[in-house]
Parts: C-alpha cells; sequence; structure tokens
C-alpha cells in the first residue's frame, strides 16, 4: 500500500472545477513532481492534500482519511511549504524555523515556551541542511529572496514529517541552491519520507524525481516514469512547446526551444 | 346774571372734574412697556415683578413643570425658545435675555425694530438680586409696586440673618458632579447671612469650583446642602455623586436637600431657600439636642 | 526579562499613583492606609478613593494592550487595535444607550453587557470586511467608518437621549476617563475583563505560527476558526468592559505592541502578555501625567493617551509611507 493515496479528488473553487476527480499515489521513499503549465491545477491539489482547500474524494495517508486525523497529529505527519512567502513580522531565522516545532509543544500549560533537546536537534539539521546556518540571527525581512525560500523549507524540513508537500520550493533559488534544495529533498525521500514537490524547471524535475504527475486543467494527462511522461508528445500537447530533449551522464535534461502552434 | 346759569355752570363744573379725575390718571399715566423674557431665570423675576397686561411671553423652560417653580403661571402666556425670530415675532418693547445670549449680534437689527434687549446680569449675592429686581421693575414702569415687593423680602431676609457663632456649623452646597459653590457666589453669601460657615470657601474655593472626595473624607462638612440630587442625572456626570463613600456619608450627616431648581438663579427665590434652609436647620439642632448624646 | 523590567515599572508607577491626590498624604502615610495600619480617614482615602482608579487603570491598560496586541497578530497588520478600528467606539455606543435609554435601571449588569454586545458587533464586522487578506488600506478604512459611524450615533443617541445630557457628556464618552470612580464600577467590569484576558493570552503560542500565513500556520495545527474567535470574543469583552465604565480611551492598542515588539523578538506571541502589561503601565502613567498639572481641572485620560499616540502612529505612517498602496 503506498503511503498516500488519493481517489477522485475534486476541487471546487467559486464556481469552478479545478480538480477532476483525480486520483494519485505517492510511496514511502518517493520524491514525485508535480509537473503541469500555470493553472493546471498543482497548487490545488497540495493545498488539497495539506487540508487548506474542502475537496471531495479520498485522500488517505497509510490507510487513514487525512481529513479525520485530528488536527495535532496530523501536523506532525504532514509538512507544507507553501508559495506564498510573504512573512509578516521581521522574526530571526531560528525562531522562524523553531516554528516548525509548533505540533510537537506541550500545551501552555506545561511549558510550551520550553524547546526540547528533540526541538534543538531538528531546528539545527534543518538550518543546516538548507545552508541558512549562519543566517539564524538575521532577521527574516533582511534576507534576500532566496535565502527566505531556504529558511522557509527549513522550517518545513523541521516538522520532521513522514510527508512533505513543498509548493515550487526552488522558483527563487540560484541554480547553486536550486540543485543544493533538489539534493536534500531527494535525501529526504531516502530517509523515508514521502516528498511531493511543485516544479516548473522540467530538467530538474526530470533529474530529481522519482515519478512525475503531469496534470493540465485539472486532470492527469499523465503519471508515472520520468521519460514516459516527459516525452516530446506530452510537452507539446501540455504546455504548447518544443523542448530539446537529451541526456548527460544517465540523466534526461530538457530545454524548452520553441513554442508550437 | 341769571342764578340758573350759574348753577348749571357749576353742575357743569363738577360734571367736568368728576370725569377729569376718573379720566387723569389714565390720561397722566403712559402704557407700561410690553415684555418678554426668554429663558426660565428671566421669567421668575418677570413673573414676580411686572403687570400681567405687559407681559408678551415667556421661555418654554418657565413652563416646563420640570423644572420651573412657576410653570402653571407661566403657562397663562405663549412661549418662546429664546430665538431672534421669537423676538422678532412677539415685538415687545422690552426682550429679557442672559449674559451669554445667542442674538447679541443682532442686538442693532432688533434695536432698530424697537425691540429693548436687557440681559439681566448673573447674581453674586442677595444685594445684587435685589439690585437687578429694582431696576429692572423701575425699567418696567413698575417703579413703586417693585419697591414695595423688594422691601418686604428685604425684611424677611434680615429677620433670618444672624451674627456667625463661633460654633456655627460648617455648611457645604454639593452638586452630584462634585460641583460646590465657593467664595463670591450666592451661595456662600447665603451661608454667611444665616451666621452659618461656608466649608467650601474655608477650604480655599473661589466660585463654582470642585470638591474633591479626598477632601471630603478628611474635612467632612457639618451639614450638606445638596442642590440637584433629586434630578435625573447624566450618568457620566455624577460618578462622583454615586461613589459609595460619598453615599455612606450622606446617611451618617445630616442634609437638607433643596429641590433641583430652587434657587439655580440666584434671584428672588433665594429667600425662600433661605428661610427653608433656616427651617430645615432649626429642625436639626431640636432632633441633635432631643437624642441623648452617648 | 521584559516581564520582569515592566512588572517593575508596574509597582513603581502604583505605589506613584497611590501617592497622588487631594490630601497631602507621604508615601509612608499612603501604604498605612492601604495597609489598614494608619488613621482612619487615611484608610478611606487610599483603599476607596485612590485604589479604585488605580485598579481600573491597570484592567483598561491590560485590556487595551492585549487586545491590541492579538488584533495585530490575527490580522497581520501593525495598525490594528481596538480603538483605530473602531471597537471602543462601538463599546461606547452601547454603553451610552443603556445609561441615556433607561435600560440600564433593569439591571447594572446591562451596562457592560451592552458595551460588550456593541463591541463584538464591531469585531465580526471587521472580520467580515478583511477575510480575503488584510491590506493596510481596507483595514484603515474599515476602522474609520466604524469609528465615525459609532462617535456620530454615540452624539446623536445622547443629543436625544430623555435622560439630561449634552456636550460635556459627548466629551466625557469620546475622551474617557477614571476620576471618581468607586470599586463598584470595577466589580462591574472585571470578571469580563478577567475572562477577556484569559481567553486572549491563551492565544499567545498560536499567533506566532500565523506569522507564515494562514495556510502554513494551519498546517502546523492551528485552528484558525478556533483562534479567531477566541480573539474576537476576548477583545469585545475585555475592551468592552472597561469602555462601559470608562468611556473609550484610544491609541494604547497600537503604541504598546509597537514598543515592545523588538524586545520579544518581534514574534506575536510573547508580545500579548507582555502587551497587557504594558498597556497597563503606558494608561497609568497617562492618568499620573494628567493629574501633574496644578490646576483644579483634570484633563480627560482619553487626551492624553491621544496626545501620545496620534504623533505616535503618524511616524509610523510616515515610516512606511513606502510600502502603502
Amino acid at each position: 500500500m503506498s503511503r498516500l493515496e488519493g481517489v477522485a479528488v475534486s476541487v471546487q473553487l467559486g464556481g469552478r472545477t479545478l480538480l477532476h476527480e483525480l486520483s494519485f499515489q505517492v510511496g514511502a521513499g518517493e520524491l514525485v513532481g508535480l509537473i503541469g503549465p500555470n493553472g493546471a491545477g498543482k497548487s490545488t491539489l497540495i493545498k488539497a492534500i495539506a487540508q487548506v482547500l474542502p475537496y471531495r474524494g479520498s485522500i488517505r495517508l497509510e490507510g487513514e482519511p487525512l481529513e479525520r486525523i485530528p488536527a495535532r497529529e496530523r501536523a506532525r505527519l504532514v509538512a507544507y511549504l507553501g508559495q506564498d512567502d510573504r512573512i509578516q513580522w521581521p522574526i530571526a531565522v531560528a525562531d522562524l524555523v523553531a516554528l516548525g516545532r509548533h505540533p510537537y509543544r506541550g500545551s501552555w500549560w506545561r511549558g510550551a515556551g520550553r524547546t526540547s533537546d528533540a526541538d534543538r536537534q531538528a531546528i539545527e539539521s534543518a538550518l543546516r541542511a538548507t545552508d541558512v546556518w549562519s543566517l539564524r540571527a538575521r532577521a527574516s525581512d533582511t534576507l534576500s529572496g532566496g535565502e527566505r525560500a531556504r529558511v522557509r523549507l527549513a522550517r518545513a524540513l523541521a516538522v520532521e514529517a513522514p510527508l512533505l508537500l513543498a509548493d515550487e520550493p526552488v522558483a527563487a533559488l540560484d541554480p547553486r541552491h536550486q540543485l543544493e534544495v533538489m539534493e536534500l529533498l531527494r535525501a529526504q525521500a531516502h530517509q523515508g519520507a514521502s516528498v511531493i514537490v511543485v516544479l516548473h524547471d522540467l530538467t530538474l524535475a526530470s533529474r530529481f524525481c522519482d515519478r512525475l504527475l503531469l496534470l493540465h486543467e485539472g486532470r492527469t494527462v499523465a503519471a508515472g516514469a520520468v521519460e514516459t511522461v516527459l516525452s516530446a508528445d506530452h510537452l507539446r500537447l501540455v504546455y504548447g512547446i518544443g523542448a530539446v530533449i537529451g541526456e548527460h551522464q544517465g540523466q534526461r535534461y530538457i530545454v524548452p526551444w520553441s513554442c508550437t502552434l | 346774571m341769571s342764578s340758573r346759569w350759574v348753577v348749571l355752570g357749576r353742575h357743569t363744573g363738577w360734571l367736568v372734574g368728576g370725569v377729569m379725575l376718573w379720566v387723569a390718571p389714565v390720561l397722566a399715566t403712559t402704557p407700561l412697556p410690553s415684555v418678554m423674557s426668554t429663558n426660565l431665570c428671566a421669567d421668575l423675576l418677570l413673573l414676580r415683578i411686572a403687570d400681567p397686561g405687559q407681559i408678551r411671553s415667556v421661555s418654554r423652560q418657565g413652563q416646563d413643570a420640570r423644572i420651573s417653580p412657576v410653570a402653571d403661571q407661566a403657562r397663562a402666556y405663549p412661549g418662546n425658545r429664546g430665538g431672534v425670530e421669537d423676538l422678532l415675532y412677539f415685538k415687545p418693547d422690552i426682550a429679557l435675555v442672559y449674559q451669554g445670549w445667542m442674538g447679541r449680534p443682532h442686538a442693532k437689527r432688533l434695536a432698530g425694530q424697537g425691540i429693548e434687549v436687557i440681559a439681566l446680569p448673573y447674581p453674586r449675592g442677595w444685594d445684587e438680586a435685589l439690585q437687578t429686581a429694582r431696576a429692572l421693575a423701575a425699567r418696567l414702569g413698575r417703579a413703586e409696586t417693585g419697591a414695595a415687593l423688594i422691601e418686604g423680602l428685604e425684611r424677611r431676609m434680615q429677620a433670618l440673618a444672624r451674627p456667625r457663632g463661633a460654633g456655627a456649623p460648617r455648611l457645604l452646597y454639593l452638586r452630584p458632579s462634585g460641583g460646590t459653590a465657593g467664595q463670591g457666589t450666592y451661595v456662600d453669601d447665603l451661608i454667611r447671612r444665616l451666621g452659618l460657615r461656608n466649608l467650601a470657601a474655608e477650604q480655599g474655593i473661589k466660585g463654582w469650583g470642585r470638591f474633591p472626595l479626598e477632601r471630603l473624607v478628611s474635612a467632612p462638612p457639618d451639614v450638606f446642602l445638596l442642590g440637584y440630587f433629586d434630578q435625573a442625572q447624566s450618568p457620566a456626570r455624577s460618578a462622583y455623586g454615586r461613589h459609595p463613600r460619598l453615599r455612606s456619608l450622606l446617611e451618617l450627616t445630616p442634609a437638607i436637600e433643596l429641590p433641583g431648581q430652587a434657587w439655580g438663579c440666584g434671584g428672588l427665590e433665594l429667600l425662600e431657600v433661605a428661610e427653608q434652609i433656616s427651617a430645615q436647620l432649626t429642625a436639626i439642632d431640636q432632633t441633635r439636642s432631643r437624642t441623648p448624646s452617648p | 526579562m521584559l516581564t520582569l523590567v515592566l512588572l517593575l515599572a508596574l509597582s513603581l508607577l502604583s505605589l506613584v499613583s497611590l501617592g497622588f491626590g487631594e490630601a497631602p498624604l507621604s508615601i509612608g502615610e499612603v501604604i498605612a492606609g492601604l495597609l489598614g495600619t494608619g488613621p482612619e480617614t487615611h484608610q478611606v482615602i487610599v483603599r476607596e478613593i485612590r485604589l479604585p482608579r488605580l485598579v481600573l487603570a491597570w484592567l483598561v491598560g491590560a485590556a487595551l494592550g492585549a487586545s491590541g496586541a492579538a488584533l495585530q497578530g490575527l490580522l497581520r497588520n501593525p495598525l490594528a487595535e481596538p480603538g483605530l478600528l473602531g471597537i471602543s467606539a462601538s463599546a461606547g455606543l452601547g454603553a451610552v444607550l443603556t445609561l441615556y435609554f433607561g435600560l440600564a435601571l433593569v439591571s447594572p449588569w446591562m451596562l457592560p453587557a451592552a458595551a460588550m454586545s456593541f463591541a463584538l458587533l464591531a469585531t465580526l464586522v471587521l472580520q467580515a470586511l478583511t477575510r480575503a487578506g488584510s491590506n493596510n488600506l481596507t483595514l484603515i478604512l474599515a476602522g474609520v467608518a466604524l469609528s465615525s459611524l459609532a462617535g456620530a450615533l454615540t452624539a446623536l443617541a445622547l443629543n436625544l437621549a430623555p435622560n439630561p445630557s449634552d456636550a460635556q457628556d459627548i466629551v466625557l464618552w469620546l475622551l474617557g476617563s477614571i476620576s471618581d470612580r468607586s470599586f463598584d464600577d470595577v466589580w462591574l467590569c472585571l470578571p469580563f475583563v478577567l475572562l477577556g484576558l484569559a481567553l486572549l493570552l491563551g492565544c499567545a503560542p498560536l499567533l506566532d505560527a500565523l506569522a507564515l500565513g494562514e495556510a502554513e500556520a494551519s498546517s502546523l495545527g492551528v485552528d484558525l476558526v478556533h483562534l479567531r474567535t477566541r480573539i474576537v470574543l476576548g477583545s469585545a469583552l475585555s475592551v468592552g468592559a472597561t469602555v462601559a465604565i470608562t468611556g473609550t480611551i484610544g491609541f494604547v492598542g497600537l503604541v504598546v505592541p509597537h514598543l515592545l515588539r523588538r524586545f520579544v523578538g518581534f514574534r506575536p506571541g510573547p508580545l500579548l502578555p507582555a502587551s497587557a502589561l504594558g498597556g497597563a503601565v503606558l494608561v497609568l502613567a497617562a492618568d499620573i501625567a494628567l493629574r501633574l498639572p496644578e490646576t483644579g481641572r483634570e484633563p480627560m485620560l482619553g487626551v492624553v493617551t491621544a496626545l501620545i499616540g496620534a504623533p505616535f502612529f503618524l511616524a509610523l505612517v510616515w515610516r512606511s509611507r513606502r510600502d502603502l498602496p
């Protein structure tokens, strides 16, 4: 049984149907890439799984319907990294990342403010893994876009959840950090987590993801191995582009080249 | 001369003389000026002094039984709201207003219409009240009636006057807002005439000031004079009056309660108030002497 | 550390406040009066006249400070506070309607009840208006509209009221005062303020997560509906109950969180209890300041807080004018 299973998931918002009876599976230790053009429904699907949007159909984590798991417990099982990167207050980076331990804090009368050793370790490893350890005392409003993206990812990693949902985590990053973050996500998957990541960069998707899920207008166009999903036909059909597809060191790269009619 | 003509002439003389005697007073006097008053205090004075035939209009306040002691008397006349239009409508010879009357800029126009606007001063004592009354009576052509009235009031007031004794009780005038009457007010004047001590004046308060709650605790009066406590209070401004400490003080200390608008104007009504205070004080003294001291 | 400093300041100012008054009591006499070891008059003065004023200052300050911090955390907007957003003005409207139209005669509890209900109404309206993200412009406009409406209705109510009232009453209500109050007034608002504060302070740990945005906060286990309800209720209860007794006092909920933010690492959670204490300190300081001049007439408490708060607000706006849309 796969760790995460979605059956006939539909999302309607403001009278429009954003997802049409989507079904998907994510196993333990898998890094699944969610790709598709703008408006395909990728963020919608991620939000539905994160229980941020209401949906019809069933999404089960280890066989348990996600909506039935109590919020506190679910918070330890599902870590969500959204697209909106606005952080309201100039909070120190370390404190921001520490928010990822929120699901583990005791009730307020049992000393909610205290950080346990497990908390400290999780926070430190998250800070180091995302290469923001040197920034840990900086205020969040002094960070560059890329630094902020990494800090937020660190916050999500600090949760140490078996399921990690990341909505375009590398969009604001420079090439080096893009590679580092994708390596990081793959490492998380290898350690046993299930990771779903929304990507626009097709090369990154092809190189790092175990499986891909291609969405178009709220429906699954293709799901499965990278070669099958990222075929020239699919690219033309779904993205409306012609691409240069090649291979380097046993991994595929896809360079969007031209617009098709 | 024929005696018949002499007799006729004499009779005619008597007839004419008689008629003249009858007509003369009417011909000799000019008609009294018509007058209207535009606020309660002016109403009180006017209704006492003027001839009913002179009065064109009284204020609506004066006709309001809730605040006017002469409401019944006032309702015999048409009411006005004290605006310039009212003056122009009723067109009296004299209009009585208060010192801060809003229509002052229109005084010239009103004078042009033949209306004389007289602003009655706010009295600072009994003597001033008498003075104002005398002056107004003269102006209204009622000098004699006015003088007689005022003389009578003066005599009654003098009957009440006492020299201040060494052990005279200390009175404190209080309003629910914490306001009191210090030196230079007609309340203070009255208290001194009755031979009593005004606590507010002794504490150095001049004019219409405030008596702080704390001072009330450290230097309480012997007798309270409560003004406006019987009327419905503006809740925001009567927090002082609701304070439990004041309430308990009022229960323990003798208090003379005066009906709301009894003396708000400081005019001739002060006499009746003085008589009331005097009477109540005697009653308090009697109860005190009757109850054996512990 | 900050808590300690604030508590110290509060204790010091409390002692100073008790030392202020018409009767010239020395600090020793004040303490003797407080503890009950001094002469009876001193005890009465300190316990029945000065102490209620002090306690009321604590309650008002804590209520305004805590709800200001809570609203700023919830709406993720540094300009949110009960005065600016019209919550205090609405509570004042409720209080005026009760007092001046005879409803308070039914029961003295009608007064805080009406004020709290109107405060609740205002908070709900604000919530509805700023659901889809609250940028500064929407929030300020909503607050100004609500404030003006409530203020105008208050003035109108006072004009039409069967009980006597005039312009001075309007001033008293819109500018607030805690003088001449007794413990009767304190008991009338105490239970609600304590309840409201408890509701608000319990939200503190949840507000930190909200800095990440509603979606991520919700994924961290924060029940947004629950949080919103608590803050709305807590603010309505504490602010409503105090406004019923003192009239509207503004700017405390704006100034205090802003001043203390840097000392709590800008985190909305720890800011809540700190703002409660800081609010009490500020209101107490203002109340002492207005008693400093020797003239017999005291300015209204709301005037002093406005004199502190309005320039502060201007400075805030000036500094962030680049960010405002």
